[in-house]
């Protein structure tokens, strides 16, 4: 590993200034799961390498009518969290398939979401859920829709200077389930071939679709969100139209070929798993119709 | 003679027959044990090796200048170094002296050794290495067999040098090795056949991932070059070493973190000696898990078979040939096609048959056995087909094979007269164990199915073509009264020091307590040819029970007169030496060697090869000293909307002889089953066109985990077996053998597609379902 | 920089370079080589360690990141005499074989259990799939495991 420079703040105001300074030559790290590999392999040779740790104002989680989750929540939290479960069941669900235990317990939601690896699970969910990411730079916060937040692969909306501090999460209707599913080839653990997060919600009186969002990852520069999620709004739930909207949802994947396989496989993959992970959606809803 | 049981004086077991942890395993769950990354030695320096990124490739220039420059760099050693050195050996390798020390004109593969870095530091040699400036010309490569087959292809090596005495290679190609056995008239055969059968198949390289990486120290001062490695041969390498530095040697292997093969026989013991030589103090080199995979790996393979059967199934013709990728240098791929020559027809009574192998050179990495070798290969080979010949002819897969399974006495393609061939017991108890004739659980929704297949196979063990020992083993009785079991076996975590004490323990009549083991360092064990083939616990075994009986006969020839009795009328046990039926009369073992004068030694030897004498009076060859059969029973689960294969249970059983340690064999089943799957279902190595490894970490190379583990059903054929010690033959290797055979043909009892190649990733499965389903429309 | 860590209950303080792992410093600087490695990329396991009880890979750490906390390394568990019954569990259902995986398989058993003291046999599998055996199969392993449940439930 090169020599850098490792600079802790105790303060989200004292990393903003250093990278307001310095942000060309740094890597930020939260739990370094990602950070120290990349450090190993020299892919990265920064100069500086500031580690967020130190800052105890990102580690807080609220729930007050909507989720705000610093951005050093480590993923294993959320994923153990019982009042994220209860209320935010695609978040855990997503959280804990996430790699394997170890790197669950270090990695925190600020990483995962600011990293923009195409393929994690944690930010299709997020992008199903409609988050908003909080970002913190020398000249103040914003917020940005999640929808907006990815622009292409490790592509955020990060400005140089910037680091996400936070992601907040509204709250979805009561009437509404989720559901996250990955496949992977051999182990859980590995890289996926794809994964999906469908969330739906349900009128309960006349048991239609009143809402839904499909959301893909591992098949596109960022996560995709899928338009074909509006042809289930106003209708009844069944397998022919899961199945329909699950083949069209497949088809504005933009996958690539490699190891994992070739695109048309992608492709059937990202269609079998929306279908999944609707009718495992639709399984959860309170006072499902079925 | 290897030891048998004698008449006169049955053996008691106390140790053997027991199920019982390693003598090393509250060492091993404590981190108490020291593998190779944990030694180190004073003035120890560190080496980092720089390697070819290019498949082939001529060094116009290495200039490593500004790499000496660098402060705490003590010395790099390249060509330029090792040409100068008028004392040193340029090539090495045990079968093909193939292998520059470091490269000289040209590289061979992705990640060939090209110069060696030794600094202060690890960080340091790392920092070097990136400064060695060395410039390819590169050069058109041949990444597979075809291509290196093909007529102008560019050849790996320009010329050869067999040195081991079977080798035919061809001359003006890149086939280093080709070999055939034969047996009858095959053209006869196939004329007598009702139906003809042809099939191909393939398997990629995979690699064994042991999780204890490669590694040396060497220390060339002295009057002996010491290395420590973790190498599963350190004798063939003593003697390499030697030869190439013209200096005494000793090799020390320490407890080895896996070995799966992987670490059968050297690659970078010798030039890290060499360095070691240049910067005059002791070097350590330990490789990173992407140098591993640039280092040994499984050779591809591609069979062609060809089989005649008489409308009844009676097997009556068989032509199979195969091809294994050696890589760029041929240190033990030769060796895998030619000894797999043997048993590539399988388990099965076959009057007819022609064998053909071909080693060829490419520009992968090289090739090392893989727990099983191309066994395992041979088995998906001709088991898979086996099942299509039953579907076709309208027989059940298992009476097809109890039709033609070897029995005891059957005279094999070699000419060997077939011992311990319980083959049907081991079908018969994985097909039990896995409830063959029970119904397959019901698929609710139709999108998973399931299936059950049956391999059974045929395993060699390392043999010599004459009669000799290729190894020995030495007892002794020391003035602290233990016994101490000096053997070159080395513990890759197969449990050998146990199976070792328990042959040991009972030989002499004591306990555990009374035993203490040294392990694999030629300068304290006697010769060994290697652990590997499956072969330690009969070939030391038995060379430990002759050392034990010796030393036995000194003891007691020394006690006798100091009790004044007769020797028959003494025995031994944990207490020492005692009269029979004079309970307080007799000798602690301290005290015996405290009026020995000294303690007591005895060596042992286990004579293998020549030809055996079979009941009917006639001498028959010995092409392996034992044969194990096993079968495996495989129960799949396909996902059919993502092409996905399960392994839900395997059930596997191999002829064993006498367990010495059961649970211990269960272990070795579950294990190799485990560890097969791997390449059965999801691994495999993957090349660009140019020759650039594309999958060298774990991130991109997915390996079986909890998560992937079927369940289990080990089971084994218990026949003592005679000559073995206490009746034991070997099986490290042969759960892995049968898992890609049982696992095809249960995919095809699934969905009716039969697979010629694994892995059976996913989308090809998908594909192969899409087609199979379209076709059947 | 200077790192203050309580390594298997005693405090021990080093100055290392920010570029130092918590493999290095735990193996190389501490001398502590229980902890192994492989992978060196958070995949394998093998450098499983327990940072503040919960379970890391030393590999994917910077020493710098352990200031402050507490470490278990296996040489914290238990000692050949004096096996921690998690330790017992794997000696005696031949959770072992050549026993590179096991310092890691050991210290993951023990943050499953400390969270989870009665884990089903899915949620083991599913804890336990984190790291990588290659010489058993994982059957002994899981035995060891359910073994070690059991007799933290009697």
């Amino acid at each position: 590993m090169r020599p850098f420079e490792y600079i802790k703040p105790t303060t989200v105001e004292e990393a903003t200034a250093f990278l307001a300074q310095n942000a060309e030559d740094t890597l930020i790290m939260g739990g370094g799961t990602a950070a120290v590999v990349l450090l190993h392999l020299g892919v990265v040779r920064p100069r500086y390498v500031v580690d967020l740790s130190g800052v105890d104002s990102l580690r807080q989680t609220t729930m007050n009518g909507s989720l705000h989750l610093g951005a050093l929540t480590s993923v294993r939290s959320i994923e153990l969290d019982a009042a994220v479960a209860a209320d935010y069941d695609l978040l855990s669900e997503a959280a804990s398939q996430v790699a394997n235990v170890r790197v669950r317990n270090a990695a925190t939601i600020g990483g995962a979401v600011a990293y923009g690896e195409p393929q994690t699970d944690t930010p299709v969910a997020l992008t199903a859920l409609d988050a908003a990411i909080e970002i913190a730079g020398a000249g103040g916060t914003r917020q940005v829709p999640i929808a907006e937040f990815y622009r292409g692969p490790y592509e955020t909306a990060l400005e140089q200077g910037e680091l996400v501090v936070g992601v907040r999460v509204p709250k979805p209707s009561t009437n509404s389930a989720g559901c996250h599913l990955k496949f992977t080839i051999g182990s859980p653990e590995n890289k996926p071939v794809a994964n999906a997060s469908a969330l739906i919600t349900l009128d309960p009186s006349s048991g239609k679709i009143t809402a839904a969002r499909l959301v893909l990852g591992a098949v596109g520069g960022t996560p995709v969100v899928a338009a074909s999620a509006t042809g289930l709004i106003g209708e009844s739930p069944a397998d022919s139209l899961f199945a329909d909207i699950a083949a069209q949802a497949a088809n504005e994947t933009d996958p690539i070929e490699d190891l994992r396989g070739p695109v048309w496989y992608k492709r059937r993959i990202a269609r079998v798993l929306v279908e999944r992970a609707l009718k495992c959606a639709l399984q959860k809803t309170p006072n499902n119709p079925e | 003679m290897c030891a048998s049981e004698n008449p006169k004086q049955p053996r008691v077991t106390r140790l053997v027959g027991q199920s019982m942890p390693t003598l090393e395993a509250a060492d091993k769950a404590t981190g108490r044990v020291e593998y190779m990354g944990d030694i180190s030695v004073p003035n120890m320096a560190h080496a980092k090796i720089v390697r070819s990124p290019f498949a082939h490739a001529r060094i116009t220039s290495i200039d490593a200048s500004a790499a000496r420059a660098l402060p705490g760099v003590v010395c790099v050693f390249t060509r330029d170094e090792l040409l100068a050195d008028p004392n040193m050996e340029t090539l090495y390798g045990f079968v093909y002296r193939d292998v520059p020390v470091v490269a000289f004109d040209k590289v061979r593969h992705e990640g060939d050794i090209v110069a060696v870095v030794v600094a202060e530091t690890e960080t340091g040699a790392e920092e070097a290495a990136e400064l060695v400036d060395v410039d390819y010309e590169e050069l058109p490569s041949v990444m597979s067999v075809d291509a290196a087959l093909e007529d102008g292809a560019v050849h790996v090596h320009d010329e050869f040098f067999p040195i081991a005495p079977e080798l035919r290679p061809r001359i003006g190609t890149n086939i280093c090795h080709e070999a055939q056995i034969t047996k009858g008239d095959i053209d006869q055969g196939f004329a007598e056949a009702d139906f003809i059968y042809e099939d191909s198949y393939s398997a990629p390289p995979v690699q064994h991932c042991a999780l204890d990486r490669h590694a040396v120290i060497a220390d060339y001062e002295g009057d002996e070059i010491t290395v420590w490695t973790n190498c599963q041969s350190p004798f063939p390498l003593q003697r390499e070493i030697k030869r190439i530095f013209g200096k005494e040697a000793r090799v020390i292997v320490p407890y080895v973190g896996g070995g799966f093969g992987s670490k059968s026989r050297e690659r970078i013991e010798v030039v890290i000696t060499a360095a070691a030589k240049l910067a005059k103090r002791p070097v350590r080199y330990i490789m990173t898990q992407e140098e591993t995979f640039q280092t040994f790996i499984r050779p591809a393979y591609q069979s062609w078979i060809k089989t005649g059967v008489k409308k009844d199934g009676t097997i009556v013709a068989r032509h199979h040939i195969f091809t294994v990728d050696v890589g760029a240098y041929a240190i033990s791929g030769a060796r895998s096609a030619n000894n797999t020559l043997k048993v590539a027809t399988g388990p099965y009574r076959i009057p007819n048959a022609v064998v053909d192998c071909y080693a060829v050179y490419t520009n992968k990495p090289p090739s090392a056995p893989y727990r099983g070798l191309p066994t395992t290969q041979h088995t998906m080979s001709y088991e898979t087909q086996l099942d299509r010949i039953a579907k076709d002819l309208g027989i059940d897969r298992l009476e097809l094979r109890r039709l033609n399974l070897v029995r005891e006495g059957d005279i094999h393609l070699t000419g060997d007269w077939l011992r311990n061939a319980h083959t049907h017991e081991c079908l018969d108890q994985v097909t039990e164990a896995i409830g063959w004739d029970k119904p397959l659980p019901p698929s609710d929704d139709g999108k998973i199915v399931r299936g059950r297949g049956v391999a059974s196979t045929i395993k060699y063990t390392l043999t010599p073509p004459r009669q000799m020992s290729e190894n020995s083993a030495e007892v002794a009785l020391g003035e602290d009264g233990i016994f101490e079991a000096r053997f070159g076996t080395v513990n890759i975590g197969q449990g050998s020091d146990t199976t070792m004490a328990q042959i040991t323990g009972d030989s002499i009549g004591v306990g555990l307590d009374l035993l203490r083991i040294v392990h694999s360092d030629t300068g304290l064990t006697p010769v060994d040819s290697s652990t590997t083939a499956s072969r330690s616990t009969y070939h030391m075994g038995n060379a430990l029970v002759d050392a034990s009986d010796k030393l036995k006969q000194q003891i007691l020839a020394a006690a006798a007169p100091m009790l004044e009795q007769n020797a028959d009328k003494l025995t031994i046990s944990d207490e020492g030496i005692s009269v029979d039926g004079d309970p307080g009369n007799g000798l602690s073992f301290d005290e015996l060697v405290r009026r020995n004068g000294g303690p007591f030694a005895a060596m042992g030897e286990c004579i293998v090869g020549g030809t055996w004498k079979a009941p009917d009076g006639n001498e028959y060859p010995i092409a392996s000293t034992f044969w194990t059969f096993a079968s495996c029973a495989a129960e799949v689960e396909v996902d059919t909307e993502t092409g996905e294969v399960r392994l839900v249970s395997a059930a596997a059983s191999a002829t064993t002889g006498t367990a010495i340690n059961p649970r211990s064999i269960e272990t070795q089943l579950e294990g190799g089953v485990g560890q097969e799957m791997g390449p059965t279902l999801f691994e495999q190595m993957v090349w660009t066109d140019s020759g650039q490894l594309m999958n060298a970490t774990l991130m991109d190379y997915p390996l079986p985990t909890m998560q992937t583990m079927p369940h289990y059903e080990p089971r084994f054929v218990e026949h003592p077996f005679d000559g073995g010690p206490f009746g034991a033959k070997g099986m490290g290797e042969i759960g892995a053998v049968i898992v890609p055979g049982a696992v095809l043909n249960a995919v095809n009892d699934a969905t009716g597609v039969m697979f010629h190649e694994v892995p059976l990733l996913p989308f090809k499965v998908l594909e192969a379902l899409d087609s199979h389903a379209s076709s059947e429309a | 920089m200077n790192v203050n860590v309580n390594v298997n209950g005693k405090a021990e303080q080093r100055d290392v370079a920010p570029t130092v792992k918590l493999l290095e410093f735990i193996r190389d600087v501490l001398g502590l080589k229980g902890t192994k490695e492989y992978c060196h990329s958070g995949v394998c396991g093998a450098c499983t360690v327990l940072m503040g009880g919960k379970a890391i890979s030393a590999c994917s750490t910077l020493a710098v990141q352990a200031d402050g906390h507490e470490l278990l390394t296996i040489e914290g568990l238990g000692t050949p005499d004096d096996l921690h019954p998690i330790q017992q569990a794997f000696v005696d259902n031949f959770g072992l074989q050549c026993g590179y995986c096991t310092p890691g398989m050991v210290l993951l058993t023990k943050s499953l259990l400390d969270e989870n003291p009665q884990p089903t046999r899915e949620e083991i599998i599913r804890y336990m799939g984190s790291n990588i055996c290659r010489c058993t199969g994982y059957a002994g392993i899981l035995a060891s495991v359910e073994a070690a449940v059991a007799q933290q439930g009697s």
